[in-house]
Order: C-alpha cells, then sequence, then structure tokens
C-alpha cells in the first residue's frame, strides 16, 4: 500500500507543477520531475507489493505466581526471495511493564528467506491479566512511500495470585457428593474422627476393635468412623470496594488472595470448587475438579479488579448459586461487606438451605483522615458495616479477617454455629 | 556503528548548510529583508529537533525550507528577479527531502537507542548490532535513490531542452499538467492500496 506519506509528496507535486505553469515558469515546473523519479525509482526498485512476511510472537511463560522474569520471543520470516531493508518491527506492551531487556521496537533488515528472532525480557508485573501485542511487522521502501504489514494478534499474560498454604475451615454443609473427602458425612463410612461403637462380627478389620469399650463390654467391640465426602463449594469475591477508597487495594487484594487460597485448598481436598467474580470485573467458574480447574479459577481472579458492580452482589450470587450449586452445597462469601444488601443475598440463600460462610476482610483503619468529614465517614461506614455483621451472624457463620491475622489463624476459629434461621 | 557516526552527525547539523544556502540564495526583497532571521529561525528550529529529538520540530524546520524554497522561486518570479540556474535548484530540492528522509531516519534511531542504551544482556546488544546496519543501509539507500532521482531529472531536462517546446500554450499547457499528474498517480498507486488507520475500540 502507499502511504500518506506518498500522498503528501504527490500534492507537493501537483502544487509545484500547478504554480509552475500558473507562472509560466519552467524552472519551477521541473522540480516535479525529481519527485517522480523518486516514486519511479521506489516503485520499480523498492518494495515489492506481493510479499510473504510471517511474525509470530509467544510469551513465555504465559501465565506466573509473579515471581519470574517474564520473556516474549518475537520471530519475524520473510519467505519471498527479495532481501526487506526496512523492517520495523513494534511489540505493543501494557505501561505497566519496563523492559529489562531487548526493545519494544526493532528496526532491522531481513535478508531473502531469512527468520529473525528477538527476545524482550521484563520483570513480572503485579497480579493481573495483560494484553502482549499485537505485534505489527512494517516493511517499507527507503523513503517510506510503501509499506506492507503484518500484524500477530495480542496474546494474553496472566499474572495470577499464589494461593497461600491454609488449613481449613470446618465446613459442613448438608449435601454431600459420593466420593471420599474431609466433610463429616453424619454417617458411618471410611473416616478419620470416631462416630459410635459396634458389636464385632467376622471380618471386621481387627484393627478397629476398641479393647477398652471391649472389657468394659465383655465382648468384641469395634470403632466406628463417621464416613468423610467432599461437597459442592461455590467461593463468592466481592470485589465492590469502592465505598472505602483510601486503603481500597489492599483490602482488595486480601480478598483475591483468600479466594485463590480457599479454592486451591478445597480443590485439593477433593471438593467441586466454582467461583463468582462480582465487581466492576465480573466473571464465572463453573464448579468443577482437578488442578486445571484450580488454573482456571486463579485465570479468573488474575482478572479481578476492584470497583463498582453493575448489578447488586446479592441479585448476582443468589441467581448464579441457585443455577450451578446443588441444594444445600456450600457458598462461601469473600466480601469486605461495605455494602449492606448483601444480607438479603445471604438471607435467601440461607432459607434455600444453603450452607454458608461469610469471610470478612476488616478494612485497616487510616493513619490520618484528610479532614473531619472524611473521618465521620469513615466511622459511618463502618458503623453500617457493624449492623451487617450483626445481621449477618443471626444467618450464617461469620469469620472476621483484620488486617494483621492470617488466613490460616481465622479460618481454623471458625465453627459451625447452631443458628436458627428467621425468614 | 563508528563509521555510521559522521553520516548521522551531518544529518543532526544539516540545517547549518540548507538554510543559508536555500535562504540567502534568494534575493533578500523577496523575504523583505528578513532573510537572516528567517534562516536563523530555522537553524534554530532544526538544531533543537535534531538535537533534543522532537520530531515536531524537525518537521517544521524541513518544512520551513522547502517553503522558502518553492515559496524563494515564486517570489523571485513575480518580483522579476534573477533566476537561479535550474541545476542548483533542483540539487537543493532533492537535499531538503533528501534531509527530510534521513533525518526521520536518525530520529527513529534515536530513539530505539535510547531504549537500548545502558542494556548489556546478549538480546540487545544482537538488537543494537541489527540497529547499526539497518541505519548504514537506510541512509546509503535513501542517498543512491535522491542521487538517481537528480541524474534522471537532469537528463530529462536536456532531453526536454533538446525538444525545446513552448509551454507558453495554455492547452499545451494543460495537457502537460494531465499528464503528468497521471504519470504521478500511475507511479504511486500501481498495484498498491492506500495506508489505512488502525481503529482502536479500547
Amino acid at each position: 500500500m502507499f502511504t500518506r506519506k506518498a500522498s503528501l509528496y504527490f500534492a507537493l507535486a501537483s502544487v509545484v507543477l500547478v504554480l509552475g505553469l500558473f507562472l509560466q515558469d519552467w524552472q519551477l515546473a521541473s522540480m516535479v520531475l525529481p519527485l517522480a523519479s523518486l516514486f519511479f525509482f521506489a516503485n520499480f526498485w523498492g518494495l515489492p507489493e506481493k510479499l510473504e512476511l510471517v511474525v509470530d510472537h509467544q510469551i513465555v511463560p504465559n501465565d506466573s505466581f509473579g515471581d519470574e522474569d517474564i520473556a516474549v520471543k518475537i520471530t519475524v520470516s520473510n519467505r519471498t526471495g527479495h532481501s526487506l531493508e526496512n523492517v520495523e518491527v513494534t511489540e505493543n506492551l501494557p505501561g505497566v511493564v519496563t523492559l529489562e531487556s531487548g526493545a519494544s521496537r526493532v528496526l532491522t533488515q531481513v535478508g531473502a528467506a531469512e527468520t529473525v528472532e528477538f527476545s524482550l525480557g521484563f520483570d513480572s508485573p503485579i497480579r493481573g491479566r495483560y494484553r502482549i501485542g499485537p505485534l505489527v511487522a512494517r516493511a517499507q521502501d527507503p523513503l517510506g512511500l510503501y509499506l506492507v504489514e503484518k500484524r500477530s494478534e495480542a496474546e494474553i499474560l496472566s499474572i495470577i495470585p499464589r494461593p497461600e498454604r491454609i488449613r481449613g475451615a470446618e465446613l459442613r454443609p448438608r449435601h454431600l457428593g459420593p466420593w471420599p473427602g474431609t466433610i463429616p458425612a453424619r454417617t458411618l463410612g471410611p473416616g478419620t474422627e470416631f462416630y459410635s461403637v459396634r458389636g464385632y462380627v467376622a471380618g471386621d478389620d481387627p484393627k478397629r476393635i476398641n479393647w477398652k469399650v471391649s472389657a468394659k463390654h465383655r465382648r468384641l467391640m469395634l470403632n466406628e468412623m463417621e464416613a468423610e465426602r467432599v461437597t459442592d463449594v461455590m467461593v463468592v469475591l466481592d470485589t465492590d470496594v469502592s465505598f472505602y477508597e483510601i486503603a481500597e487495594a489492599e483490602l482488595f487484594e486480601r480478598g483475591v488472595r483468600a479466594a485463590a487460597s480457599v479454592a486451591s485448598l478445597l480443590l485439593r481436598q477433593g471438593n467441586r470448587v466454582g467461583m463468582i467474580l462480582q465487581g466492576e470485573e465480573r466473571g464465572v467458574v463453573s464448579p468443577a475438579f482437578g488442578k486445571r480447574h484450580e488454573r482456571n479459577i486463579l485465570y479468573l481472579l488474575a482478572a479481578a479488579k476492584p470497583g463498582r458492580a453493575m448489578l447488586s452482589t446479592s441479585y448476582v450470587m443468589t441467581l448464579l448459586a441457585r443455577l450451578m450449586l446443588p441444594a444445600r452445597a456450600q457458598v462461601l462469601i469473600i466480601s469486605p461487606l461495605l455494602d449492606s444488601t448483601i444480607v438479603s443475598g445471604v438471607r435467601d440463600l440461607a432459607a434455600a438451605g444453603y450452607s454458608i460462610l461469610v469471610l470478612a476482610p476488616s478494612p485497616k483503619e487510616p493513619t490520618r483522615f484528610e479532614s473531619e468529614q472524611e473521618e465521620i465517614a469513615y466511622r459511618i461506614l463502618m458503623l453500617e458495616r457493624s449492623n451487617t455483621l450483626l445481621a449477618l451472624e443471626k444467618i450464617c457463620t461469620v469469620a472476621h479477617w483484620p488486617a494483621d491475622i492470617p488466613l490460616s489463624t481465622v479460618l481454623r476459629e471458625v465453627k459451625r454455629p447452631r443458628i436458627m434461621i428467621r425468614v | 556503528m563508528s563509521a555510521v557516526r559522521v553520516p548521522i552527525l551531518v544529518v543532526r547539523l544539516h540545517y547549518l548548510i540548507l538554510a543559508p544556502w536555500i535562504v540567502l540564495s534568494v534575493p533578500s526583497r523577496v523575504f523583505l529583508g528578513l532573510g537572516t532571521p528567517i534562516m536563523l529561525a530555522i537553524i534554530a528550529v532544526g538544531l533543537s529537533g535534531t538535537l533534543a529529538n522532537r520530531k515536531v520540530f524537525t518537521i517544521l524546520a524541513s518544512v520551513s525550507l522547502l517553503a522558502s524554497l518553492i515559496g524563494g522561486k515564486v517570489g523571485v518570479d513575480l518580483a522579476k528577479a534573477s533566476t537561479p540556474d535550474t541545476a542548483v535548484l533542483l540539487l537543493q530540492f532533492v537535499a531538503v527531502i533528501f534531509f527530510i528522509e534521513a533525518t526521520r531516519v536518525v530520529s527513529a534511531f534515536d530513539s530505539e537507542a535510547r531504549e537500548l542504551a545502558g542494556k548489556t544482556d546478549e538480546g540487545s546488544q544482537a538488537v543494537k548490532n541489527r540497529l547499526g546496519i539497518w541505519i548504514t543501509g537506510q541512509l546509503t539507500r535513501q542517498a543512491r535513490l535522491v542521487v538517481g532521482a537528480l541524474g534522471l531529472s537532469l537528463v530529462l531536462l536536456v532531453f526536454g531542452g533538446l525538444i525545446n517546446v513552448s509551454i507558453n500554450q495554455l492547452a499545451f499547457s494543460a495537457v502537460l499538467v494531465l499528464l503528468v499528474v497521471g504519470a504521478l498517480l500511475f507511479l504511486i498507486t500501481q498495484e498498491r492500496e492506500p495506508e489505512t488507520r488502525q481503529a482502536s475500540l479500547s
């Protein structure tokens, strides 16, 4: 294709020619000759219009926990018989990326049938999903009058949150799957927790004989264990922290890390886990098992951004949990509880029989306030939050998570309350 | 890389040569006696553009040079002053175009060299080497193209002089304009499409 510069030179030639003829000045008119000659040479000895330039880029690794360097391997192949003397290769990188090695724009020659490889390197950015590219290669003639452009689509670099090693909370949903897991099933079966004793019958495992009870009853008695099964869990991450802008990022990141850690733990224990991301960036991962599924959840969390949700958390959570979870399964809500409307959603889910655990990261109190009004606003907000907490504690289990306490400690303290649902 | 330093320096400082040569070759009354201030202004803007790598300034200075050249020639015609030699005029015109393009190349080289400054890894070194080869090749090929264009123009001029056709006839002039514009359009657009701007949805 011809460039805008070619059009400008054409306009210049036309102006010079018209001026020359208007003023009857053949010297002025003759200035069109060098321009015409330049076009002639550039067209016939410059860049061939039909050329096969193949560009590709690859991010290594394309997902990371953020503790390693990222490399972008760029390949430009000239599959024509002509040497391309003026090739500009531009990799479009997000603003947060600072290159440690290589350059995002490379000016080079690519010989006939030659493949050129470049590499860019940068430190892993913070958690997020980044578009690397598109990669654009422009082959031009020496004067830049003609140009052939090839593109390679943008690739996604996901910096996923690293799940922390945590110990599980005591989840007691009434819905349990058929496979062995870690959730006490209130029935006899293989497990680790004592359930009852019964008389020994032929064929029982002698290792399970309770000798003390046998001595007391003067016949062989056997320990029976409580079965432990898996369950279905939906983790709801509420990223709507825009009520509290002072420490928004910190509060939000805690929520994301907690969601990653809890999802990872539950999946390791064999449960079916789904994730609802609710906030400015919305997303859903249906409940499923396995390591690949854990990766899917982490990819979703990589895209999480703090901000106001278009739809209320209460509505989204109720709708999706009912669509995706069997009745009486477990719902785990991670929310700073800055929006009191969440209570109605939790109440609906509890009424439908779901077991609910709310993990509420508490905002850190600012060291100083910009103004008195800001401090008053903060106090009111915290008061509203306390009311929300009180309302929720009547419906379900709520775990307060202060900023300086490890998540593992908070979850260990969670006990299933004897709740009385008032609908 | 060191071999290309001299041509790069010449390109950066070319306003010091071109501006006096073009502006001062026009009779001073054409520029209303402001030839020297215009020249100094072009030099100042051009040098601040090339030395500080400010693209806008270099474009402004180059366009001013081109305008001085064409405007000067028009002014000479209107003032009925003595006309310069045609070959010199063409040489000036071609020199301005060459340096416009060369400045663009040096500017691109500078911005990439700045991005690579201080990077000593293998990948960056390879890119630096390629950049050195690229700029040498670019400046050489541009010079070749411009010299070729100048040569062809002079040959065509001599050839036209031999034919010795008067352009005072209006009909002939109109036909000549149409022919030249048609030829230029053919040269530009033959098997080529116009460049399209990239739309962004972000």
